[in-house]
């Protein structure tokens, strides 16, 4: 800036000096004007004249100074005025390139453009010898040189008056006035000096014209050049302006630092706001550009700055984020943004500093929040993990049936007991709908309530009959829950069956009794009331009376054997009338008694008693014994066609110490399914049949009263082959016996042994299978079963004893080498009354299995 | 004189019915069990049956209903139920297969006589 300055005051100095020099220059011709003495000559007049003319041709020379006025005055007051010439041409001489050129012309006393003359070089012309002669010449010659183009060219050759006065400007020959006749005349000597002397009043006009037109184009010029630079000034001025607002008006600190090629680093400009940035003073970056990197840049972040110098020396541009240690101490984050711009053999980095501490500090905040958020949901996801282990485990044991479904009740999610429920696999239950399980039992119009209950975002409870696989069908309570989101929308349900069929079967076959005995009830009242009502409002004769009454009496009978059944039933579930169970009884005897009636009444079928001539007496309720043959005959005699037999018979099993009796009929036998519920209260084998009347209590009732009689009961059927009913009774003195179920032949041996000498009859086998025939057959007190069997393992036995109601009631002692805890449990769970670890001493054994005996027995009578 | 079907497998209900029956103006005829009233209905064409319910065999008396009703040629005649199920629902089922009344066992021979002619009258 201050150089421009420098340079404007020198220029105006310059221009001062220049029109000094003018002021100078302009000063002789004052001289001239009133030296015109000098040139008195010889006659007063003459000279008089002569000087009026000079003193005139000074006065108007000196009248301007714009050139082509000058040129114009020359030739008026020289040319017109003292030499009265029609042809006139002012020659001007450039030194320099040595060339002739025309200033001013004039033909046939008419100003022409001096444009029209070609400048030509200085040579053997008049006009030439002139300038280098510098002396005035007179010719009589045909013109050559540039005057000739005053002439018309056929003129040329013709010799014409001319004189050629040199314009002598100093030491310089500026030109030559070229002044030509048409008519020939006499120039003298002493014109000649006249016109010399005019001659330079000329060339010094000429001349000043000349240096003030050259002053004035300097000064015009000079003047154009201050304004510019003016106006450039001010453009750098706003410019700077405008950069130092933008600089002031960013926090960014902002720097140009030059990097030499020997790596030597200068600052040449660092914005002022390195001072607020770092707190240190803006001169100890200037003064030390080594300050910024080793003391502000925080010590560890010092190799990353590093870094980014080496890359800046490269010639790479460069972004790197790294710490300052301010004055204060306070530590800030800073990215700093370089450019590089190689000049010459340095390189200028441009670089800007912004403070990103409030941009790091939300960094960092969110990364911590980030992994914050990664630690949480890791821990939330462990614990979904390990409670859905823990519901998974809960939804596995549950008895209740669980199905997850999602909006739309396609199944995504079920658990065993559910597979159990309906027998349908978990891979042919996912993916499909609860609809798989309808019976048909329901309404559309129940489904259509139960989903516009769940998809309200309600809980729908309700029982309903569902289809098993199989076909059958299973009475459930189903509880629907929605699982729903936030604003109460069913994303899925999730349905618990809970199998109430077990007592639905139940409550049905109470109200199937319930029926069942009404009918039966209202079957013997209908002749009764009918019969009765007709003896009271007819007239009939004898026979008929007689008759009717008869129909009363044996309807009158049924009704009351109904009653009775119901009765007996009623007291033996509540282990009541039994009567003096220890009496002898001869079963013979009431067999025959029995039989007797059934003779009277079914005179269609033959019945046939077989067996030794005398049986052995048992204990027992003689009065419960007569209802069990009635039960079993009666059953016989009903269900078998008419004339068919109907075979008891008895056999003595000395071996175990039994009486074996079997009621065999011809009738039409029992499906598997009608077998299976044979034992069960109010069951009949076809109760639509009332050909066949009955409570469906009978066979109850018979199994009551032979467990009473610590006897069994079971039931051999095939249908449409007739059935047998197989009764067994302990003879009376029969020891406890037990079955011993055990492959290892020298324990067996030894525990029958010690178990015979303590009074027990023992039944061996050796496997499974031998045993579980045993157990159904021979009556077993207590069986003693190893866990450790070929081909049948013991677990396996064990399941079997108890899954049949013949050998179910029996007591089970556990032998086994296996000592687990789990083992035990396990057949603790699976039934078994003791667990006895081998190896055990033969004492310990009868205590056990008198223990067991014991509790058993009590159980029984209680 | 009205032809009346008596299908009952209980000859003792049997009897009495016919008995019961005898002092009116009707020409009675018998069944004991499902197939065989189906047969005597076709052959016979009875003005009314006297139906029980619960009857031996594969035809009791609710289907035996359920096929007069469903035959044109049987459709007209009037079927009673006498039945000792006497529940609501059985009631409610017996009048679905087509039965025009449903009386209960036991009954009052007098009364039964009444109501079967009203029925008749209705008809």
């Amino acid at each position: 800036m201050s150089n421009y300055r420098k340079t404007k005051a020198q220029l105006i100095k310059e221009l001062e000096q220049l029109q000094q020099k003018v002021t100078a220059l302009e000063a002789p011709q004052q001289q001239l004007e009133q030296g015109s003495l000098l040139l008195l000559e010889y006659s007063p007049e003459k000279c008089q004249q002569k000087l009026l003319a000079l003193h005139e041709v000074g006065c108007a020379l000196t009248s301007t100074l714009a050139i082509p006025e000058v040129y114009r005055v020359i030739y008026r007051e020289i040319v017109q005025r003292l030499l009265n010439a029609p042809y006139f041409l002012l020659a001007m001489f450039d030194e320099a390139t040595e060339t002739i050129f025309c200033g001013f012309a004039v033909i046939q006393n008419e100003e022409v453009n001096p444009e029209q003359f070609e400048p030509v070089p200085l040579g053997e012309d008049p006009l030439s010898e002139t300038i280098v002669s510098r002396q005035v010449h007179i010719l009589n010659l045909p013109v050559t040189g540039l005057s000739a183009h005053l002439l018309p060219a056929e003129e040329r050759w013709q010799p014409r008056p001319a004189i050629y006065i040199p314009l002598i400007s100093g030491n310089s020959v500026i030109g030559v006035l070229s002044v030509i006749h048409s008519q020939p005349v006499a120039f003298r000597n002493v014109d000649m000096d006249f016109l010399s002397l005019v001659a330079r009043q000329a060339a010094t006009a000429v001349t000043n014209a000349q240096l003030l037109t050259k002053v004035q184009h300097y000064a015009k010029d000079l003047e154009a050049r201050v304004t510019e630079r003016h106006r450039v000034e001010e453009a750098l001025r706003e410019s700077e302006q405008r950069f130092r607002l933008v600089i002031s008006s960013i926090s960014d600190h902002i720097y140009v630092t030059e990097v030499t090629k020997e790596g030597r680093r200068i600052n040449l400009y660092l914005s002022p706001h390195v001072e607020s940035m770092t707190g240190y003073p803006w001169e100890r970056f200037m003064a030390d550009w080594r300050f910024w990197p080793s003391t502000v840049i925080h010590p560890d972040d010092r190799a990353a700055a590093d870094a980014q110098a080496a890359q800046l020396l490269q010639g790479h541009n460069s972004e790197v984020e790294y710490r300052l240690v301010r004055a204060d101490s306070k530590v800030i984050w800073v990215r700093d943004s370089a450019r590089v711009q190689t000049e010459g053999s340095s390189k200028i980095t441009y670089g800007v500093v912004s403070d990103i501490t409030e941009r790091k500090r939300v960094e960092l905040e969110r990364a911590w929040l980030t992994n914050e958020l990664r630690d949480v949901n890791q821990t939330l996801d462990e614990r979904v993990r390990a409670r859905t282990a823990e519901l998974q485990a809960i939804l596995d044991a549950v008895g209740e049936g669980i199905v997850v479904t999602d909006r739309a009740g396609v199944i995504q999610y079920l658990n065993p007991a559910l597979e159990r429920l309906t027998g349908y696999s978990e891979e042919e239950t996912l993916g499909g709908t609860p609809r798989m399980w309808s019976s048909g039992r329901q309404s559309a119009s129940f489904y259509a309530q139960m989903w516009q209950t769940i998809l309200a975002g309600q809980t729908w409870r309700g029982e309903l009959v569902n289809q098993r696989k199989d076909g059958t069908f299973y009475d459930v309570v189903l509880t629907i829950t929605p699982i729903t989101d936030p604003g109460g929308k069913p994303l899925g349900f999730v349905g618990a069956q809970h199998d109430i069929t077990p007592f639905k079967q139940m409550d049905r076959l109470k109200s199937d009794f319930i029926s069942t005995a009404a009918h039966e009830l209202r079957t013997p009242l209908t002749s009764i009331q009918g019969f009765s009502e007709i003896l009271l409002t007819r007239q009939l004769d004898e026979e008929r009376r007689k008759r009717f009454l008869t129909f009363i009496n044996q309807q009158a009978e049924a009704l009351a054997a109904i009653t009775d059944d119901l009765l007996s039933l009623s007291k033996l579930e509540a282990g009541k009338g039994f009567e003096a169970t220890d009496i002898p009884v001869d079963l013979k005897e009431i067999v025959e008694e029995v039989l007797f009636g059934f003779r009277e009444h079914n005179h269609q079928h033959h019945y046939v008693v077989s067996g030794p001539a005398s049986w052995p007496r048992i204990k027992g309720d003689p009065v419960k014994l007569a209802q069990l043959f009635k039960n079993l005959l009666s059953n016989a005699t009903k269900y078998s066609p008419d004339g068919g037999h109907v075979m008891l018979r008895a056999e003595t099993e000395t071996t175990y110490d039994l009486l074996h009796l079997t009621v065999t009929d011809q009738g039409i036998g029992m499906t598997p399914e009608q077998l299976s519920h044979m034992f069960d209260r109010f069951y009949r084998a076809d109760a639509s049949n009332t050909a066949i009347g009955g409570t469906g209590l009978g066979m109850s009732i018979s199994q009551l009263i032979v467990k009473k009689h610590r006897g069994k009961i079971w039931v051999e059927s095939e249908y449409g082959q007739g059935t047998t009913v197989h009764v067994l009774f302990p003879l009376p003195g029969r020891p406890p016996y037990v079955l011993i179920i055990e492959d290892e032949e020298g324990l067996r041996r030894l525990q029958q042994i010690s178990l015979e000498l303590e009074g027990f009859t023992v039944l061996p086998a050796e496997k499974g299978q031998p045993g579980l025939e045993l157990a159904q057959t021979c009556l077993p007190d207590l069986i003693l079963l190893d866990l450790n069997l070929p081909e049948m393992s013991g677990f396996s036995v064990l399941d079997n004893l108890k899954n049949n109601h013949l050998t179910k009631d029996i007591p089970i002692i556990i032998t086994s080498a296996l000592d687990q805890p789990e083992e035990i449990e396990k057949a603790i769970e699976k039934g078994a009354d003791d667990y006895l670890v081998k190896p055990y001493g033969m004492g310990d054994l009868a205590i056990r299995i008198n223990r067991a005996l014991t509790e058993t027995k009590r159980e029984t009578s209680a | 004189m009205k032809k009346i079907l008596i299908v009952d497998d209980q000859i003792e209900v049997r009897e009495l019915v016919q008995v019961t029956l005898e002092i009116g103006d009707y020409e009675i005829l018998s069944a004991q069990n499902g197939q065989q009233a189906l047969e005597i209905a076709q052959a016979e064409h009875p003005d009314l049956i006297l139906l029980d319910i619960m009857m031996p065999g594969s035809i009791d008396g609710l289907e035996v209903c359920r096929r007069l009703k469903s035959n044109l040629a049987t459709a007209d005649i009037i079927v009673v139920v006498l039945s000792a199920k006497g529940q609501e629902i059985d009631i409610a089922i017996g009048k679905q297969v087509g039965a025009d009344a449903y009386f209960t066992k036991p009954f009052s021979p007098i009364a039964l006589i009444e109501k079967i002619e009203a029925v008749i009258d209705m008809k």
